[in-house]
């Protein structure tokens, strides 16, 4: 053919041109292989503690095993969301997945770990029940999840301030907690009652668990509150809410922490891994002046227990499992709590003596709280709905009546997974009739 | 090689011609607009008839009708949203529309201060809105944000801006009026320095106040113009999520859930995807018909203005 000289040559010439590239693309794309070496993505909670934690230990584990490990960290609402996607869209990204009951949801996709639990011994020195169900996670029967990060939800005192108002500490219920706020505001009126994240919205059901007695799934299995003793505690929790700091509406996790160590309140109530090295910090005023109490009940105070869980996409379970053992094994519980505050289901942490005598202020009250902690037995759309209705609870925008009977006229259209319904049994949260 | 590619292109021309050459260069664009907009989009509008959460089933339930547009109808928080979302949708579009146009008109000319002005003003459109949000958060903290501080430091009462379940909505309106009205001013100076200038003097010749100007013969020239931003305005309001999800996450409490923020749990949070598709069919069926009427009404407005 002749070099190109009419317009019809010239756009011929151009479609030929145009397939060229695409034609190279084409090849590049089927040439490619992609890299065979071993790989590692562990989701973890953005949280300046578990993720650095985890960011610490990955380049040992990847020199050991030579598994390129990635920390993918996100703030808590962002991975819970992140961890069911990756799972329900087949993306799997992630080859061990923090997480806890909030991923009721996606149970079945894990992998059961209780064999390699027992080959590699991994319940040898943990602390007595963490394992079970409803503190540690279960499918059909089988362990799913593997223990890390445990927390207990706590209520931290100002010694000082609580000595001048004459208040002991010593709460066995809510209502003395509210009835020491009054007192505690009446002696000095620049320090409000106590402080607490209130802008993270998920964190107001530590409340209502914590003075709720009543169960969560009538007997028909579908989630709904006892009224009265909702509508008691939703009545408390806005008497509660007067006794935040001003302007404490939207508070962070650091502006609680800090009005409670800077002497403007004289209560935190909070996750103590969140505030703890915080306020023992040198350079703390509140060092030294400060201890933690037991949770008031009558409910219960709200467990945080991390869990490890293997995605059943995953490519290498016993690199995942090699991780999991690396990270929330004994081993490094130690470096793990004193580096990041990040508390463990090791007894052998608890039990070195060093610690024990630093923390003479905070672990027994933690240690005391465990036995009665507990995960609530909510799917995450009932508890999204639980937390948000009770803040506008405690705003006033509506009234506890009202809030807890919408409560439950949305919790009747949400299923109870069938994992959560097995451990509301074991715990007690369904009504007999 | 060359000879290859023009024998082939050659062959192609012969069995398809020249119209069939020009479509088969169309086809790819045609394939991706297709792909990346009609087909979720259809997809969307079958999920809205079946029952499927996401983490109960990897596949689509059986089919139920209108059940998901139902319930809808039973849906607390959705109800609650509708109202919300319209109101910010008209407070927002209407501060930003009336401060648009104030700006506009005050900068209007080619001097080197009002040109430099005018980069400013636009500055808050180009920000991302995540960093929008994000920065207002910081900004707006009750306790330790500097707003707050100078408020306190000038005397003022220092509201609790994302705390209080009225102001949080409120605060959102402040928010998207102060990123977007740079949008408003960029299409109104066009709009103004477009205006004829003869029938302006032609009005100040004719004894007419800048005042009666502006009310008489500038406005009602700028109202096509005044109906499309306020069309686009209302839209983008009307699906604000970003600065909802960076500064507030929806809190305190449902004070600031509007109607993307709960499309958006619906389906990406609680995986109720079937669901989440029928508001969203909903949703855009209710905007279609708010731009149908404006369009006509701009329309009008245009055919009356040339009569």
């Amino acid at each position: 053919m002749s070099k190109a000289k009419t317009w019809f040559d010239v756009r011929r010439m151009r479609l030929g041109l145009s397939i060229l590239p695409v034609a190279a693309l084409a090849a590049g794309f089927a040439s490619t292989t992609p890299a065979a070496a071993q790989s590692l993505t562990f989701s973890v909670m953005a949280s300046g503690t578990y993720d650095k934690a985890a960011e610490a230990l990955a380049p040992a584990f990847q020199a050991k095993t030579g598994a390129k490990t990635t920390i993918a960290a996100f703030p808590w609402a962002t991975l819970r969301q992140n961890n069911i996607t990756d799972v329900v869209t087949g993306t799997n990204q992630y080859q061990v997945m923090s997480g806890g009951f909030y991923l009721a949801d996606i149970y079945s996709h894990f992998v059961p770990l209780g064999d390699m639990i027992k080959k590699d011994n991994m319940t040898d020195g943990l602390i007595p029940g963490l394992m079970d169900p409803g503190r540690s996670e279960y499918f059909n029967g089988k362990q799913i999840g593997f223990p890390y990060g445990t927390d207990v939800y706590g209520v931290m005192v100002n010694d000082d301030l609580l000595k001048k108002a004459g208040v002991s500490g010593d709460f066995k219920t809510w209502d003395d907690f509210l009835a020491a706020c009054t007192t505690i505001e009446s002696k000095d009126a620049g320090v409000a009652c106590f402080s607490h994240p209130t802008g993270s919205p998920e964190q107001i059901s530590a409340f209502f668990f914590g003075d709720y007695d009543g169960t969560y799934i009538n007997a028909a299995g579908k989630y709904e509150l006892d009224v009265p003793k909702a509508v008691a505690t939703g009545k408390l929790i806005a008497e509660l809410w007067k006794h935040l700091p001003k302007q404490g509406g939207a508070m962070s996790f650091d502006e609680a922490n800090a009005a409670f160590r800077d002497g403007k309140t004289a209560m935190l109530v909070t996750w103590p891994s969140f505030a703890n090295k915080f306020l023992d910090a040198d350079d703390s005023p509140i060092k030294g002046h400060w201890h933690q109490v037991p949770f008031p009940g009558p409910g219960w105070p709200s467990l945080s227990q991390w869990q490890l869980f293997i995605p059943d996409s995953a490519p290498d379970k016993a690199l995942a499992w090699e991780w999991i053992k690396t990270f929330a094994g004994p081993e490094n519980a130690k470096a793990n709590y004193v580096n990041y505050g990040i508390g463990s289901p090791w007894k052998v942490l608890y039990d070195d003596p060093e610690l024990k005598k630093q923390h003479a202020h905070d672990w027994p009250a933690k240690l005391a709280d465990l036995p009665r902690a507990q995960n609530p037995v909510l799917s995450g759309e009932a508890l999204d709905f639980l937390n948000n209705t009770m803040q506008d609870i405690a705003n006033g925008r509506v009234t506890p009546d009202a809030g807890i009977a919408s409560i439950n006229t949305a919790w009747a259209n949400f299923q109870v997974p069938q994992t959560l319904l097995e451990t509301a049994k074991t715990v007690g949260a369904i009504a007999s009739k | 090689m060359q000879r290859a590619i023009w024998a082939s292109a050659d062959w192609l021309e012969e069995r398809i011609g020249e119209r069939g050459i020009l479509a088969a260069f169309m086809v790819p664009a045609i394939v991706i607009v297709v792909v990346a907009q009609f087909y979720p989009l259809f997809y969307s509008l079958y999920i809205s008839f079946v029952d499927w959460t996401l983490t109960r089933s990897m596949e689509p339930g059986g089919f139920v009708g209108l059940a998901n547009y139902a319930k809808m109808g039973t849906d607390g928080v959705l109800q609650q949203t509708w109202g919300r979302t319209i109101w910010f949708a008209l407070a927002s579009t209407g501060a930003s529309t009336i401060l648009g146009f104030v700006l506009a008109y005050l900068t209007i000319g080619e001097g080197r201060t009002l040109r430099i002005a005018r980069t400013i003003l636009i500055l808050p459109m180009v920000i991302a809105p995540v960093a929008v949000g994000t920065i207002w958060r910081m900004m707006l903290s009750a306790r330790v944000g500097p707003i707050n501080e100078v408020l306190r430091g000038i005397g003022l009462p220092a509201p609790d801006w994302l705390g209080d379940p009225t102001l949080a909505m409120i605060s959102i309106v402040i928010i998207d009026v102060w990123e977007w009205t740079p949008f408003v001013f960029v299409i109104f100076a066009a709009a103004l320095s477009s205006l004829p200038s003869e029938v302006l003097k032609a009005a100040e010749v004719d004894g007419a106040t800048s005042w009666q100007i502006l009310k008489m013969v500038i406005l009602p020239m700028l109202a096509p113009v005044g109906l499309l931003v306020v069309m686009f305005r209302l839209l983008d309001a009307l699906l604000t999520l970003d600065i909802v999800f960076t500064t507030t996450f929806g809190g305190p409490g449902f004070a600031t859930h509007t109607l993307s923020f709960w499309i958006y749990q619906q389906g990406l949070r609680y995986f109720n995807i079937s669901y989440s598709a029928a508001i969203s069919w909903a949703t855009l069926i209710g905007c279609m018909v708010m731009v149908g009427a404006l369009l006509i009404w701009r329309a009008r407005i245009s055919r009356w203005q040339g009569a």
